[in-house]
């Protein structure tokens, strides 16, 4: 097989595109991709300050080293969340590639800063641990990009998370969220930072490839808390379904923001305020975050 | 061929010569899902595998 751009043997075949490229020529379609979604949905320039949220995984690794390599102004954020040897590991691997490229990056931890404990808060509150540690890091990456004066977060997310988000969100047709649901999440409030994401046309697949090619540690282990996730489940189901006819993914996506998500709208008119506690945007009158602060402060 | 699971701590000896696909097909793996390396190089679904080759197969799905 070979490439279709330089005609050398090829290393890397994208069934949906209908191509096969060399490592060279991959990276090549890997930035243009990145580049050509950050311009075409005006996610951001290269004036702004982006806060590059990481986890030390391939997806969040793959888009910090593009997007430092395309010479945008990135400060990445870790998010420590006290999950034994699973966040031990991911910190390590995300200092180290900060270190070895001289690139700025802010470390939070959740346990140490916060007294805040995923799995007892789970355990309490009678909800998942991916839900309360979705609810962590959405404040903190915003609360640090407001207090430190980014004008957008951008994250990892990939095709594979976005194609199996939509599919959750149709089979339990969730309208709200299905109307909000796209590669940018504008600013609604002025205390709500952008968020934006550049990599929501590359493949998980894609994202492995690049950061095998360009040598970047990153972390293979899952969360433990993510095995039986449903997204997982999603995401298997779609693979099938791309094994045997490429492109269904893209053209679920894609098709979705296109023509579908016009139809939805927000189910109810949601009123902004800012939290009596800390003073971020919530919809009560206590932040989410806050109130699991209590919690946890109460259980000890 | 070696045949070695990344991150799974797994490994099985699989007779060759076949591609990739093929592989693919007989330990019921998704193509989509899994990136394979050989000896080292990342490859594509028809490159074929020799007995002495030492294949890595990855899982590229993460989820939470």
């Amino acid at each position: 097989m070979k490439c279709i751009r330089c005609k050398k043997k090829a290393v890397i075949t994208l069934k949906r595109h209908n191509a096969a490229f060399c490592a060279e020529c991959f990276l090549h379609y890997y930035r243009n991709q990145v580049l050509k979604n950050i311009q075409k949905n005006k996610m951001f320039k290269k004036d702004d300050r982006v806060l590059v949220v990481v986890s030390g995984g391939k997806d969040s690794m793959a888009l910090w080293d593009v997007l430092a390599k395309e010479g945008y102004n990135v400060t990445a954020m870790y998010i420590n969340l006290g999950i034994g040897e699973y966040s031990n590991r991911s910190q390590e691997v995300v200092e180290n590639f900060a270190k070895k490229n001289n690139l700025p990056l802010i470390v939070k931890n959740i346990k140490e800063e916060f007294g805040l404990d995923i799995y007892k808060l789970s355990k309490t509150l009678k909800r998942s641990p991916c839900s309360v540690c979705g609810t962590i890091k959405r404040y903190l990456f915003n609360k640090v990009a407001y207090d430190n004066g980014f004008s957008v977060i951008a994250t990892g997310h990939n095709l594979d998370d976005e194609a199996a988000t939509l599919l959750g969100n149709i089979l339990n047709w969730g309208e709200s969220y299905l109307a909000r649901q796209g590669p940018v999440l504008p600013q609604t409030h002025p205390k709500l930072i952008k968020k934006v994401k550049p990599l929501y046309t590359l493949t998980e697949k894609e994202n492995m490839y690049y950061v095998l090619l360009n040598k970047i540690e990153f972390l293979h282990e899952e969360c433990p808390y993510s095995i039986g996730a449903r997204s997982i489940l999603y995401k298997e189901l779609l693979n099938e379904l791309e094994e045997k006819s490429p492109g269904t993914k893209q053209r679920f996506l894609i098709g979705f923001l296109e023509k579908g998500k016009k139809h939805f709208k927000e189910v109810e008119n949601i009123e902004l305020k800012e939290c009596k506690t800390c003073g971020h945007v919530t919809t009560r009158e206590e932040c989410s975050f806050c109130r699991l602060t209590k919690v946890s402060n109460t259980v000890g | 061929m070696t045949v070695i699971f990344v991150g799974k701590n797994n490994q099985i000896t699989i007779k060759a010569p076949k591609n990739v696909e093929k592989l693919a097909k007989e330990l019921n793996i998704n193509l989509e899902s899994h990136v394979f390396i050989k000896n080292g190089e990342i490859v594509t679904p028809d490159e074929i595998l020799q007995d002495d080759d030492v294949v890595e197969i990855i899982s590229v799905v993460s989820g939470g």
